[in-house]
């Protein structure tokens, strides 16, 4: 091969490798520093000084500020128990132990971390307004249309995301893979 | 010109095999130079996504003022937990250090630092707080070897953090438990809150 097309190869197989390969890994938010517990993704250091270079340009890409570790600890679902991506026309069920700490919320973001519905409806549900079952735990009804009980919407769209954020909690420094964190199951899809 | 005899074939394939073992090493090199513009790309993200939180937050608030974003807060910062009332403060500390005041709110509060780049550098919430408000004062490396007390700082009940970059920002969060009492934890906010650089005359009070 001659030197001018194999550079021009070399050159174009380059660009689009790499800049494939960022896309892919800040866009999808999965960096050396995250990890996945079921359905929850964490990057415990996203918020702190020593943050990965994935952590910092998914942040500068969403132009957001990630919570510093010692306020709290951010845990994104993007799928459910069974590995199938979340859907918001579909109804899920978030149910079980949630780390201790002094508060947390749980809220619905579409895939671009836009709030799903208009101002005036509930984004989130807080560790103090919602209704706890017999067993103390908090059973929360993600779906579209309204439920009875702890019921979350979420708006219809079809990238959906959960947001479980644990404020001042020790869970922030030692999260594992063997943290016991929430279920989040299908019910019922349309 | 059909002569398709077998070692007329083998002629063929191996020309193939020639020209394919001589594109080769042109993909490896394009493969390794991938590698090096994903991890440079990477790398040059944050100095140059166009829409990060130092340009979403210079929009909305003025340097070394403190600004709240009541309600605003989850459509300026992406991801803002929409529980919470915010109040954002750019800071500049080349005039003197900066000093931080939250009031204690009836729930929950907390100032985080970051870096111009949105690198979290500390954070504080009320539970380290010995008052109705929350103090902090943040300086540079310089600055913080000209704060000489004289008395035990500890008994100062001061906490000072050194900032890595002379700009950055602050956030004061407090969390409002449920929507009803979202006015008040924004009024406390917005009447308690302080974000102010100090004068050499003003330095961090030692009592």
């Amino acid at each position: 091969m001659r030197a001018l097309p194999g550079l021009l190869l070399t050159l174009a197989i380059g660009a689009a490798t790499g800049l494939g390969l960022t896309a892919l890994s800040v866009g999808r938010s999965m960096g050396v520093g995250t990890f996945r517990i079921g359905p929850w993704l964490v990057t415990p250091k996203a918020g702190t000084a020593e943050a990965d270079p994935y952590a910092r340009a998914v942040a500068a890409r969403l132009g957001t500020l990630p919570l510093a570790l010692a306020d709290g600890l951010a845990l994104v679902a993007d799928q459910d128990e069974a590995g199938a991506a979340l859907d918001g026309r579909c109804t899920y069920r978030f149910h079980g132990p949630v780390p201790p700490a002094r508060y947390w919320t749980l809220t619905a973001a579409g895939g671009d971390f836009q709030p799903v519905v208009r101002e005036g409806f509930r984004q989130g549900f807080t560790s103090y307004e919602v209704v706890r079952g017999t067993d103390g735990a908090a059973e929360i009804l993600v779906a579209p249309q309204a439920r009875a009980g702890n019921w979350l919407p979420s708006g219809g769209a079809d990238e959906l995301r959960l947001v479980l954020r644990l404020y001042d909690t020790a869970v922030a420094t030692t999260i594992s893979a063997g943290t016991p964190l929430p279920s989040l199951s299908k019910v019922s899809c349309p | 010109m059909t002569d398709l005899s077998p070692r007329r074939l083998a002629g063929i394939g191996r020309e193939r095999f020639a020209r394919v073992l001589g594109i080769l090493p042109w993909v490896l090199a394009g493969l390794l130079l991938g590698v090096a513009v994903h991890i440079v790309s990477v790398f040059a993200l944050p100095r140059l996504a166009p829409d990060d939180a130092r340009a979403r937050l210079s929009e909305v608030a003025t340097v070394n003022r403190l600004t709240t974003l009541s309600g605003r807060a989850s459509v300026v910062l992406p991801l803002a937990d929409p529980a919470f009332e915010t109040a954002v403060c750019r800071f500049d500390l080349t005039s003197g250090p900066l000093h931080v005041r939250a009031p204690v709110t009836p729930h929950y509060t907390a100032i985080a630092l970051y870096t111009s780049t949105g690198l979290a550098f500390g954070a504080i919430n009320d539970r380290a707080a010995t008052r109705r408000v929350l103090d902090l004062f943040v300086v540079t490396q310089a600055q913080r070897r000209e704060i000489t007390t004289d008395e035990d700082e500890t008994a100062a009940d001061n906490l000072i953090l050194v900032s890595p970059t002379t700009e950055g920002f602050v956030l004061i969060r407090a969390l409002a438990v449920q929507p009803s009492v979202a006015p008040l934890v924004r009024d406390q906010l917005a009447s308690q809150a302080l974000c102010e650089i100090l004068t050499p005359e003003m330095a961090p009070p030692t009592e």
